[in-house]
């Protein structure tokens, strides 16, 4: 499942990130990368944006970039 | 005698909203823009310093995340740090994110001339992360230190004592094993050794204002009370303004009336008092909107609003990051313009500069407010509708442009109360900004109007029309003719917001007094001001980003829209809008109808039998 199918509070480990090269480092930069447990902290209105929790910060991902994102629930 | 002083670099480097800037303010006494937003600064910025027994250039750089950033400022910062091989790096970091820049200590640390900075400890404590400095030091095989609670003294000599120290360091270390901080990065990035997390959980605040349906009701009631605070009648702006304005207009006035000579009493009554004093008096009410913008960034707010705001941007092609220009727009369109540096590329950074000129900066206050006394009598709507209109105008050029919007990713600040300090002194530095501009740029443009208004090519005292001015600019008196403002002098205030905006208010005054002419018009106009080109600062900037060519096509374009857009305005409120209306009402109807006819002969595209029949 990617992120938009988590629900608010959901713990994953990334999987996978489809995206490309530049959008995929800058994600790895952030320590959104395989092997690396997330948090789903919060979904904005209209499902968005998604608000996670990454290696102790606080990152926000458009919907199309959320989607890219693979993880397997903890 | 005196000692010669060695000569060091010092690049400081790190995550963006690191607190580099911080710290470069404290090694240099720099002033250096500061803010709780991940962005702030676009550009390399160098400064001089005395640090110990060195003389150190210290260097502020955009945030980066990777060495392969995405943004066009993390490329240029990336760049530069490879191309000063010889400098000194200073590896800044918040505690919470220390993760993050272990990549970047393997891929840029150098043996014995780098260090580890960490900031906002405090915060990572009170979230409960916890960080052993001594082991950090051990694993790293570098100097780490927190800088957070050093005064700038011990900053400063805790700089040198790292330099001093590393240089001695390496002179003595094998060179030919290879970095080996670069090595223990790496290896430590597995472990994190006496690191701990702070919690992931979001405290009460931070669920409010991440929840849309709080955060953006919480900000235009913000923003609606800034706004009457600063402009409603009897209150805290309009009453420092009027303050200033009796100041220059009785009190002032009153002893240049005395003057004798005509010549010299209308210098100084007409060309120093009334235009300075009309620009100067706005002055609390720039500041109150300045400490508003500067309330919202500090806070970590303004992060908040880009991720809840980001599906509406998208809709017009641009993404929630665009919202930090666009609202530093609001203070002065030329610093606008630079923080598009921190955008994804170079589209969308275009897009967003062409935007930019629409959104009312506070250059553009004092003339609104001097000709909103001619439309409406509560300044408070009349400031309000303007900038609503600029916001509309500036979201209507960016669907205009709408291409495939940037996808969204962005680090939230942390939030935090302001702090007092930082907000007088960034205070102090806008207002300080504003006084020089009025002292320099502007009273020279005022003075040299006034010389050339009231003179006759042979030199005689004489009235406005009969002045060199008049003839020069005589002919542009058609310019504003189907505004209802057939006027050299009004067309002569307009072009001088070129120079500056405040230009306008200034000449209005210099000129009436006030705006002479109908509601109609004075809307007119302040529509024109609205659209039409930025200052030649905005220009200048714009062309930095986007080479000269173009930044004057699109300020000639916005011109002449502008003035097309104010003569429609003007227009319609004169009447005009129901012979629009008895114009438009025939054409929607024929183009209904055609549809219609089209659909009869080639089937509606959509309609339900199409389905049955597929």
């Amino acid at each position: 499942m990617n992120i938009t199918e988590m629900g608010p509070g959901d713990r994953g480990t990334v999987a996978e990130v489809n995206c490309p090269p530049e959008l995929k480092e800058r994600l790895f930069s952030l320590r959104v990368r395989p092997g690396e447990e997330i948090c789903l902290l919060k979904i904005s209105f209209f499902r968005k944006t998604f608000l996670i929790s990454a290696a102790g910060s606080r990152i926000a991902l458009g919907k199309e970039v959320a989607e890219c994102v693979n993880v397997c629930r903890a | 005698m005196r000692e010669r002083l060695q000569g060091v670099e010092i690049l400081l480097v790190g995550n963006p909203n690191a607190g580099k800037s911080t710290l470069f303010n404290a090694l240099t006494g720099g002033n250096a823009k500061v803010g709780n937003w991940h962005g702030v600064t676009v550009g390399a910025l160098e400064k001089e310093a005395k640090l110990g027994k060195f003389r150190a250039k210290v260097c502020d750089l955009p945030g980066i995340y990777s060495l392969e950033g995405m943004s066009m400022e993390e490329k240029g910062a990336a760049r530069y740090v490879k191309a000063h091989e010889n400098a000194f790096l200073l590896f800044v970091t918040e505690c919470g994110a220390l993760e993050r820049i272990l990549p970047l200590l393997s891929g840029l640390a150098r043996d014995g001339k780098c260090a580890l900075v960490l900031t906002k400890k405090r915060q990572f404590l009170r979230r409960g992360g916890s960080l052993d400095e001594e082991t950090l030091r051990r694993e790293l095989s570098l100097p780490v230190f927190c800088a957070e609670g050093l005064s700038r003294r011990a900053l400063r000599e805790k700089v040198a004592n790292l330099i001093e120290n590393e240089e001695v360091a390496r002179s003595s270390a094998d060179a030919g094993r290879g970095s080996v901080t670069a090595q223990r990065a790496k290896r430590y990035a597995q472990s994190l050794y006496g690191y701990r997390r702070p919690s992931e959980e979001l405290s009460k605040t931070e669920k409010l204002l991440a929840n849309g349906f709080v955060a953006i009701p919480l900000f235009f009631a913000a923003l609606g009370l800034s706004f009457y605070i600063t402009f409603a009648p009897g209150l805290l702006g309009d009453f420092l303004k009027t303050a200033i304005d009796k100041f220059f207009s009785e009190y002032l006035a009153g002893f240049a009336g005395k003057i004798s000579s005509p010549v010299l009493r209308g210098f100084v009554c007409d060309g120093l008092l009334k235009s300075l004093g009309s620009v100067l008096c706005f002055l609390p009410q720039i500041a109150l909107l300045f400490l508003f913008l500067l309330l919202m960034e500090e806070s970590g707010f303004l992060s908040r609003l880009a991720m809840l705001t980001d599906g509406v941007f998208q809709k017009v092609g641009l993404s929630g990051r665009a919202m930090f220009s666009l609202l530093m727009g609001f203070g002065c369109s030329a610093a606008a313009i630079m923080t598009t540096r921190a955008l994804d590329d170079k589209k969308i950074q275009k897009r967003v500069i062409l935007c930019l000129p629409y959104i009312s900066c506070s250059a553009k206050l004092p003339v609104y407010l001097t000709l909103s006394a001619s439309f409406f009598q509560d300044p408070f709507l009349a400031v309000l509708l303007l900038y609503a209109l600029g916001v509309g105008l500036s979201f209507a050029v960016a669907l205009f442009l709408k291409r495939e919007a940037p996808p969204f990713v962005m680090e939230l600040a942390p939030l935090q109360i302001p702090r007092p300090g930082f907000l007088a002194k960034s205070l102090y530095f806008q207002i300080k900004q504003f006084i020089i501009k009025l002292g320099t740029v502007i009273l020279a443009f005022f003075l040299a109007s006034w010389l050339l208004s009231s003179f006759r090519w042979d030199f005689t005292y004489c009235a406005p029309d009969e002045s060199i001015l008049a003839s020069v600019c005589g002919g542009l008196k058609y310019l504003f003719a189907p505004i209802g403002c057939c006027d050299w002098k009004i067309a002569y205030a307009a072009l001088s917001g070129l120079v500056a905006k405040e230009n306008v208010a200034g000449a209005l005054s210099m000129f009436y007094g006030g705006f002479p002419y109908s509601a109609a018009s004075a809307f007119a106009f302040a529509v024109f001001l609205l659209a039409c080109s930025p200052c030649v600062s905005a220009i200048a900037a714009s062309a930095k980003e986007l080479g000269w060519r173009t930044a004057l096509w699109n300020a000639l374009m916005q011109t002449v829209s502008a003035l097309l857009l104010s003569y429609l305005v003007y227009f319609l409120l004169t009447g005009g809008g129901i012979y629009l209306l008895l114009l438009l009402i025939p054409l929607f109807a024929a183009l209904l109808i055609r549809k219609n006819k089209d659909e009869k002969i080639h089937g509606s595209k959509r309609g339900f039998s199409s389905k049955l029949h597929r």
